[in-house]
């Protein structure tokens, strides 16, 4: 994982729908929000430039491996990234699937376009003040 | 997909045609209907020769005169009564299902056997009075053995000429009842009617007994005049081929009946051996047609149940698919409906920023959002719908699984002549499962080895339920079959997308079965099996925990019920894979 400090703040977007990558690009953009998209998990560790303020990541993706094991390798190389995961399953498929990964937020798909948008304000914000203290 | 097979197909047009209460021919589910199987054409013929056995013995000991046990006839005539009343009882239930007339005269030629049981013993000298009741005289019970005898012959031989001339049923709708209470009503007169005239006007008739014990060179002469009837008519009755059990043991009762008329041409007094065995024969065969059509009436029973309950299965297999079929539309759906509010959300958020909008644009952009959110619902619902039908986890004895699996499917193993056999793991070992789904995948991989078994001829038929211990939880299920091998089914079938299940289709496919064992987080392979056939793996890992659901914290709707510890992973891959081969 690249760790050179970025002073611009981005928003990580992993997921293999390019229709909802490219969505979600646009909305973070009318909102000023950096963003920067990844078709799987592999491309996000392969490409991610450094730590981003949150990662929006689809829990199943088409790769070997899915955002839940992305999301277990990166809580096993200590980052802090926050996570918001997206699934489009029901929460009962999901289950303790979940368990080993202890998401912050999971919003189902289709998701409320203004709570994910609220989320990563938010996420954006305290960042912002991590890196004024 | 997988087709049907020739037992359960059987019953689905049979149960198809129950609605219709007329016309139907009854299938293989009635003991007047259901062709004789090879064990029950030896058991027929076993007694057969027992019977014929009994006869040269007595034939090698005709002179002997044992001991007047006045008790005999009445007791040897209720039992033969009590057993044709029964007979004709069940005989009576088949026509007002088939509605086939031989089937009226076969039923009338039993009662007519069983009720002139009692005149005939309340007659016999000795029985009930020196002389007999009714006013018996020494000829009556003699000629109300040969009127006995020739009445039931003419019954068969009218059971067999209606089966093989009159194959229509009588009238379609009219009613069973009239005919059923019709023949009894003549059954009953001809038995007042015989009685009446062997007792008050036994006089007219010539005398065939010269005494109370012995019989006159008429008897003998009558008995071998009824012996040429009752040849030429077993004649008839044999040259049929037995296409019901009922045929087939008409033919055993016809032996019987030929033997005892033959004693009744040697036997040169009563309570000689000859006599004994005539009258015990009567018991023996009259017990084992009996006992033989409530057994396979029972037995068929048990098919029926078995079939019924196969067809329960069926519907919960449907159910299992219609579930993931609509998990997978919900999935895939909810993808373009993200990219949708997504796209609408950045799109306002633009406007908003920008300082002149034509008023319509956000409306338009609100109703956009408004129509995504509720297809959202909907697809929300339509899962909750499906979701009701689908039955919770619990801990599955993998062995009583497999062994409930073998006996789902007895009919269809039967009926194509497959063995099983178990080689099940000592010790029970339970599993958090959904037990109607792996039921479900162990009924389909039979079903898959008996599909790959029909073709074998050369050896074996035999398919071998096989459980494992895996690791400290897990159990290993195998279904190994001694068929066509893998190459073959692996070709046509596996990972066959699950779209193409006919409505009709037995099973769920393999496909659907490596989605249920994925989701319970295991895995599913089919294997060549030296030196012949296929073996269908189910590792099933054991669920350490599952009723710990852990619930992550959540924005939105929290609705988490237990499930195992699902690879959801596996699921979707193979849905999207499905999707992919759909497409």
């Amino acid at each position: 994982m690249p760790s050179t400090f970025d002073a611009e703040p981005w928003v990580a977007i992993v997921d293999d729908d390019e229709l909802i990558r490219r969505a979600l690009e646009r909305l973070l953009r009318a909102h000023g929000i950096n963003a920067r998209s990844f078709h799987s998990a592999c491309d996000y560790l392969r490409r991610a430039p450094s730590v981003p303020v949150c990662i929006c990541l689809d829990v199943y993706l088409r790769e070997e491996m899915t955002g839940l094991d992305l999301a277990e390798q990166l809580r096993a190389r200590g980052s802090s990234a926050p996570i918001i995961f997206m699934t489009g399953q029901d929460w009962s498929e999901l289950g303790p699937a979940m368990d080993n990964v202890h998401p912050d937020v999971v919003l189902r798909k289709p998701v409320d376009s203004k709570l994910l948008l609220e989320l990563i304000t938010q996420h954006a914000r305290a960042s912002d003040g991590r890196g004024a203290a | 997909m997988i087709r049907q097979h020739s037992g359960r197909a059987a019953f689905t047009r049979s149960s198809s045609m129950l609605g219709r209460t007329t016309g139907w021919q009854g299938g293989p589910f009635l003991i007047s209907t259901l062709p004789p199987g090879p064990a029950q054409q030896l058991v027929a013929g076993g007694l057969a020769v027992l019977l014929f056995a009994a006869f040269v013995i007595t034939v090698a000991y005709r002179h002997v005169q044992l001991r007047q046990y006045d008790a005999f006839v009445p007791i040897a005539n209720t039992i033969i009564c009590v057993n044709d009343v029964i007979t004709a009882a069940l005989l009576y239930a088949q026509f007002s299902v088939t509605r086939s007339r031989a089937l009226l005269a076969l039923a009338s030629g039993f009662l007519f056997k069983a009720l002139t049981m009692i005149p005939h013993a309340l007659t016999f000298p000795g029985a009930f009075a020196t002389s007999g009741l009714l006013g018996a005289r020494i000829q009556t019970t003699a000629w109300m053995y040969m009127t006995q005898h020739l009445a039931f012959l003419l019954s068969a031989v009218g059971y067999t000429a209606l089966r093989e001339w009159h194959t229509e049923s009588s009238g379609k709708d009219a009613s069973t009842v009239v005919p059923i209470v019709a023949a009894i009503a003549a059954v009953g007169a001809s038995v007042a009617g015989m009685t009446w005239l062997f007792t008050a006007g036994a006089d007219l008739l010539p005398p065939i007994m010269a005494d109370a014990v012995h019989t006159t060179a008429a008897f003998h002469q009558f008995g071998a005049r009824m012996l040429l009837i009752e040849a030429v008519a077993s004649v008839l009755v044999f040259r049929r081929r037995a296409t019901s059990m009922i045929d087939l043991w008409l033919k055993v009762a016809m032996c019987s009946w030929l033997i005892e008329t033959f004693f009744q041409v040697i036997v040169r007094s009563r309570f000689s051996l000859v006599f004994y065995m005539s009258r015990s024969m009567g018991v023996v065969s009259s017990s084992f047609v009996l006992v033989v059509f409530l057994s396979e009436s029972l037995m068929l029973h048990r098919r029926l149940v078995l079939a019924v309950v196969g067809r329960e299965h069926e519907r919960e297999g449907h159910r299992t698919a219609i579930d993931i079929v609509v998990g997978t539309l919900a999935h895939e759906l909810r993808q373009p409906l993200t990219a949708i509010l997504l796209n609408e959300k950045a799109g306002a958020s633009l406007l908003s920023a920008m300082p002149r909008v034509p008023e319509d644009i956000p409306a338009i952009f609100d109703d956009i959002r408004a129509s995504a959110v509720r297809a959202g619902e909907i697809i929300d619902s339509v899962r909750t719908m499906f979701a009701a039908t689908a039955i919770s986890q619990g801990p599955v004895d993998a062995n009583a699984l497999v062994r409930e699996a073998a006996e789902l499917m007895r009919l269809e193993l039967e009926a194509h002549h497959v063995s099983v056999e178990f080689d099940l793991a000592p010790h029970d070992r339970r599993i958090c499962a959904h037990k109607g789904q792996l039921l479900e995948v162990l009924l389909n991989g039979a079903k898959n080895a008996i599909e790959s078994l029909a073709t074998i001829t050369d050896r074996k038929r035999e398919i071998r339920f096989r459980t494992v211990p895996l690791g400290s939880a897990g159990i290993a299920i195998s279904i190994e079959d001694s068929g066509a091998g893998v190459d073959i089914r692996a070709r046509r079938r596996v990972f066959e997308p699950f779209y193409t299940t006919k409505p009709q289709g037995m099973g769920l496919g393999l496909s659907i079965c490596e989605s249920i064992v994925s989701a319970h987080g295991g895995t599913l392979a089919l294997e060549p099996r030296s030196p012949h056939g296929a073996t269908l793996r189910i590792e099933l890992p054991g669920s350490p925990k599952p009723d710990v659901p852990g619930v992550p914290r959540m924005a939105g709707r929290i609705g988490l019920s237990g499930a195992p510890s699902v690879s959801i992973q596996n699921i979707i891959n193979r849905r999207r894979e499905m999707f992919d081969g759909a497409r």
